[in-house]
C-alpha cells in the first residue's frame, strides 16, 4: 500500500479516528490489527515471513531472558535466533546473487530460485535482531506478551523502509495510552507534507534524468556527472521524504520516531555523513557489527600482534579500521544481492578506514599549514570534498553494475555534455518540459538548501512556523500542498519509495 | 473552546484547499470528448455498445452496423479505455438502457500495457453520473492510485497553462452546456453523436507504431486479462452477447513485425477458444470485400470510408455468426 495512494489515506484516516476513539488501554491493540492489515495488503503469504521473524524472536527473547546466569546456553539461544532470522533474510535475498556468481565462476548453468521477497524484511529483521542481541546482552528485560512484541516487529508506518526502531525507545512508547493532541497533529501533519514535496517535486522529477541516463549510460556518456548529482538530489529526497513521511505518521499515533536523516550533504566527512544518512542503520552496525567485532577477542589478539609488529599507534588504528571495513561490508550487503552494493560498502568502508588510519597525520599536516578546523573555507572545502566522495559511491548505488558504475565515474572525469540534459525525453501532450522541469529541480534544491541551511544552525522549523500568524501557516502549507500537483511528478507506480524495496 | 476554534481553523483551511482546488479544476481541466461521449451515451437510444481502443473508434461505424443488423448501436471506444473502463462502460450503458450486445473491439497493446497515470486515466470514471456504479469504478481504478488523481485531476493538465482562457470560455458556452461533439471535429476528424468518429482523408505524415506495444507472451498484464474476464462474466450473467473483435491492420506492419503479431494472435485466439466467445480476427480472415491496403497510419486507424465498407462486412459476420 504506497503511502501516496487513496487506499492508505483512507486506511490512516480510519486508524487515526479510531485509535482516538477507542478506550485508551486497547489503543496498542488497535495499532497491531491496524499493522497486520497493513501488512496483509501486499500479500497473505508474506504474512508468514513476519510470523516467523516475530515468533522465533520473542521465542529466542523469552528464552534468554529464563535462563539466568547461564551464558553458554544464553549464547547457544542467541546464535540459532540469529542463524533463523539473518538465515531466512540471507536465503530469500541472497540466493540468486550467489547462483549468477557459481554459474560466472564455475561456467555452470544452474537455475535462479523463484522466492518471494517480502517487504521490509531487512527493516524487520534487523529490528528484531537488535531486539534479541540486546535481550542477550541485559539491556532490558525480554517482553513478556508477544503481541506486544508482534506490534514492535510490525507498527506499520515503519515497517517497509524503516527506520530501524530500537526497543528500549519505541516499544514503551507503542504500548502507553496516547491522548488527542492536536499540536502533535498538526506537527505530524507538516512532516508529511515536506516528505511528499521532496519526494514528489525533488526525488520524482529528478528520476526522469536519471533513469534515462543510468539506463542508456553509453548514449549520455556526457551526462554521467548531471546523472549522478541528480540521483544525489533523488535518492537524497525519495529516502528522506519517505522518513518524513513515515515519522509524520507515527506522529499521529503519538509515537516519536528515530530519526534517519540529519542534513547528509553537509557532512564534513564520510564519517560524518553515515552519522547523517540512515542514521538507524549506521547506529544498529555500530552497536551490534562494530562493538562486537572491535571487541572481539580475535581482534583483540590482532591488536596486540599489531601494536607489537607496527607499533602503538597503527596497533591501536588498525583493528577499527578493519572492524569498519566489515560494517561497510554488511552495509552492502545489506543494500541488495549485487557486487554493486559489496562494491558500494567495500567504498565507504576503506575511505573510513584509511582516514582512521590517517587520522593522527591529517592533524599534524592541518598544524603545520595553520588550518583552522571551524575556518569556513575549510569547513566548505570539507563539505564539498564529503560531496564528491558521496557522490562517487552513488555510481555504484544506481549503476546496474559494477562495471557500468566504474564506467560513468570514468566518464565524468574524461567527457562532459551538459547540452544533451536538452535530449532526455520529458514531453507530455506533444510539448517538451525538460528546462520547466530542471529549473523546477533546481528551485526545490534552493528550497531545501535554505530550509537545511536553517536546520544546521539550530533553528526548529516546524516549531517556529507553529508559532507564526495563521494566516502565514496557511499559505506555507498550501504552497506545499498545490507544488504537489503543480510541478511534482506522478510516476505510473504510484509513489513507491526506493527503500521499501529492501 | 479551543478545541472548537481549532476545528473552525481546520475547516477554514479546507475550504479554502477547495475553493482554490475548484478554481483551478475550472480554468485547467478542459471540455473532454468523454464528457460529450458519456452524455451522448447515456442519452441515445441503444442495445449495442461498442467498446474498444482508438482503432475501434474510427474502424467500427455504428449507422453501418445498424443499417446491417437492425441494431442500435454506440461506439464508446476511444484510445485509452483500458479493459476496466470498458467493463464499467458496459455496465453503466446496461444500467441505463437493455443492452443486447457488446462489441469489444481489442487491440492486443492494451492487454500488456499498465493503465497509466494520465489524462485518458480518469476521463471516464469523472463522466460517469453519481450512482453506486461510479463509486465501484472509483474503487477498482483509483484506490490504489495516487491521491492527487482524485483530489486533484486538474495534475494532468497542469502544463496547459496557455489553454486557461480558452477553457473558461469553452466551459460558459452552448457547446458544453449541450455536449457538443464540435470542438472534437475538424479538417482530420468528423465526431459523431453515436460516438463515432469518422477521419477524413487529409494529407498527413502517417505515424509509425510505437515499439513499446508490440506483443509478448510474458508481458501480458493480468490485470488487463482479469478485467476482461469480469466483462465475459458479467455478459454472461445478464445474457448480453459479447463479440470479441481485432480490426484489421495493414500487411506492411504485420510484415514489419511478424513474431509479436503472430504470438499475440495465437494466444488471443487460444484464449477466446476457452471461453467459447464469437473472435473475429481480421488479420487472419482472408477478406475479399475490402481492400486493406489504404489506413490513415501504420498502426492501422482506419479513413472514414474505408471504416463504413469495414463495418459492413463485420456487420454482415456477425449476423453469419449469430445465424
Amino acid at each position: 500500500m504506497a503511502f501516496a495512494s487513496m487506499k492508505f489515506l483512507l486506511f490512516l484516516l480510519v486508524a487515526v479516528l479510531g485509535y482516538y476513539l477507542i478506550p485508551k488501554r486497547f489503543q496498542w491493540i488497535w495499532l497491531l490489527v491496524f499493522s497486520y492489515v497493513y501488512y496483509l495488503f501486499s500479500g497473505v503469504k508474506l504474512l508468514f515471513f513476519l510470523l516467523f521473524t516475530t515468533l522465533t524472536t520473542y521465542g529466542a527473547g523469552r528464552l534468554i531472558g529464563a535462563m539466568g546466569e547461564d551464558k553458554k546456553r544464553k549464547r547457544r539461544i542467541l546464535i540459532l535466533g540469529l542463524l533463523l532470522n539473518f538465515g531466512m533474510l540471507g536465503v530469500l535475498k541472497y540466493t540468486n546473487l550467489a547462483i549468477t556468481s557459481i554459474n560466472h565462476l564455475f561456467g555452470m548453468d544452474l537455475s535462479f530460485a523463484n522466492f518471494l521477497l517480502p517487504l521490509g524484511i531487512s527493516f524487520y529483521t534487523f529490528q528484531s535482531m537488535g531486539y534479541l542481541m540486546d535481550v542477550y546482552w541485559g539491556r532490558f528485560e525480554p517482553e513478556k506478551n508477544p503481541f506486544r512484541f508482534a506490534l514492535f516487529v510490525s507498527f506499520f508506518p515503519q515497517i517497509m523502509q524503516g527506520p530501524i526502531g530500537r526497543y528500549n525507545r519505541l516499544a514503551c512508547q507503542l504500548y502507553e495510552s496516547h491522548k488527542f493532541d492536536w499540536m502533535r497533529m498538526e506537527r505530524g501533519c507538516q512532516l508529511i507534507l515536506w516528505g511528499f514535496f521532496k519526494k514528489m517535486v525533488l526525488a520524482d522529477n529528478a528520476a526522469i534524468f536519471v533513469n534515462a541516463i543510468f539506463e542508456d549510460y553509453q548514449t549520455y556518456s556526457g551526462l554521467s556527472i548531471a546523472g549522478v548529482l541528480l540521483y544525489s538530489v533523488q535518492l537524497y529526497g525519495d529516502f528522506s521524504g519517505g522518513m518524513d513521511v513515515v515519522m509524520g505518521v507515527a506522529n499521529f499515533f503519538g509515537i516519536q520516531l528515530d530519526e534517519n536523516f540529519k542534513r547528509p550533504y553537509f557532512a564534513r566527512s564520510i564519517t560524518d555523513f553515515w552519522h547523517r544518512w540512515h542514521i538507524t542503520l549506521g547506529t544498529w552496525m555500530k552497536d551490534y557489527v562494530f562493538y562486537p567485532v572491535s571487541l572481539s577477542r580475535p581482534m583483540g589478539k590482532f591488536g596486540k600482534f599489531a601494536k607489537k609488529r607496527f607499533g602503538k599507534q597503527l596497533g591501536r588504528t588498525l583493528p577499527i579500521c578493519i572492524a569498519n571495513v566489515v560494517v561497510f561490508l554488511v552495509v552492502g550487503i545489506w543494500h541488495g544481492a549485487a557486487w554493486k552494493f559489496i562494491a558500494y560498502g567495500l567504498y565507504n568502508g576503506l575511505i573510513i578506514g584509511v582516514s582512521g588510519l590517517l587520522a593522527k597525520q591529517y592533524r599534524s599536516w592541518k598544524k603545520r599549514l595553520h588550518i583552522d578546523d571551524k575556518a569556513p573555507w575549510f569547513v566548505l572545502f570539507q563539505i564539498l570534498r564529503t560531496f564528491l566522495l558521496v557522490n562517487i559511491s552513488w555510481f555504484f548505488d544506481r549503476g546496474n553494475t559494477v562495471g557500468q558504475a566504474l564506467t560513468m565515474f570514468k566518464n565524468a572525469w574524461t567527457k562532459a555534455d551538459w547540452s544533451m540534459l536538452v535530449e532526455i525525453n520529458t514531453s507530455a501532450g506533444g510539448n517538451t518540459y525538460t528546462a520547466m522541469i530542471l529549473g523546477i529541480i533546481l528551485f526545490g534544491c534552493l528550497i531545501l538548501f535554505m530550509v537545511s541551511l536553517l536546520q544546521e544552525r539550530g533553528v526548529k522549523i516546524r516549531e517556529s512556523l507553529s508559532q507564526k500568524p495563521l494566516a502565514l501557516r496557511f499559505a506555507v502549507y498550501l504552497v506545499l500542498l498545490f507544488s504537489l500537483s503543480a510541478v511534482g511528478q506522478m510516476p505510473l507506480s504510484s509513489g513507491g519509495f526506493i527503500y521499501a524495496q529492501f | 473552546m479551543r478545541n472548537s476554534r481549532r476545528i473552525l481553523k481546520i475547516i477554514i483551511f479546507l475550504m479554502v484547499v477547495m475553493l482554490i482546488n475548484g478554481m483551478l479544476n475550472y480554468m485547467l481541466y478542459p471540455y473532454t470528448y468523454s464528457r460529450a461521449e458519456m452524455h451522448h451515451m447515456e442519452a441515445s437510444e441503444l442495445n449495442q455498445l461498442i467498446v474498444g481502443t482508438s482503432h475501434g473508434k474510427c474502424g467500427i461505424d455504428p449507422a453501418v452496423l445498424d443499417e446491417v443488423m437492425g441494431t442500435k448501436t454506440f461506439n464508446s471506444c476511444q484510445g485509452g479505455e483500458f479493459p476496466i473502463d470498458s467493463y464499467y462502460l458496459v455496465r453503466e450503458a446496461d444500467r441505463v438502457h437493455d443492452l443486447k450486445r457488446v462489441i469489444y473491439e481489442l487491440d492486443p497493446g492494451y492487454w500488456l500495457a499498465g493503465d497509466g497515470q494520465n489524462a485518458q486515466y480518469i476521463a471516464y470514471l469523472r463522466e460517469f453520473p453519481n450512482s453506486p456504479l461510479k463509486a465501484l469504478y472509483w474503487k477498482d481504478k483509483l484506490l490504489n492510485g495516487d491521491f492527487r488523481s482524485t483530489f486533484f485531476p486538474w495534475y494532468f493538465y497542469r502544463n496547459q497553462l496557455l489553454n486557461i482562457r480558452e477553457n473558461i470560455e469553452r466551459k460558459q458556452s452552448e457547446i458544453y452546456r449541450n455536449y457538443s461533439f464540435e470542438p472534437f471535429s475538424g479538417e482530420g476528424q468528423t465526431s459523431r453523436e453515436d460516438g463515432f468518429i469518422y477521419r477524413n482523408r487529409v494529407e498527413s505524415e502517417k505515424v509509425p507504431v510505437d515499439p513499446l506495444n508490440l506483443w509478448e507472451d510474458k508481458n501480458l498484464n493480468q490485470v488487463n486479462v482479469k478485467w476482461f474476464e469480469k466483462m465475459y462474466e458479467y455478459c454472461k450473467e445478464e445474457g448480453i452477447g459479447l463479440i470479441v473483435v481485432i480490426t484489421p491492420i495493414p500487411e506492411e506492419t504485420l510484415e514489419l513485425y511478424p513474431e509479436n503479431y503472430r504470438e499475440a494472435y495465437d494466444y488471443l485466439e487460444w484464449y477466446m477458444k476457452g471461453k467459447d466467445l464469437t473472435y473475429l480476427n481480421y488479420n487472419r480472415i482472408e477478406d475479399g470485400r475490402y481492400s486493406l491496403v489504404d489506413f490513415a497510419d501504420q498502426e492501422g486507424h482506419m479513413y472514414g470510408d474505408l471504416a463504413a465498407i469495414y463495418s459492413r462486412s463485420l456487420g454482415e459476420d456477425i449476423m453469419n455468426h449469430l445465424r
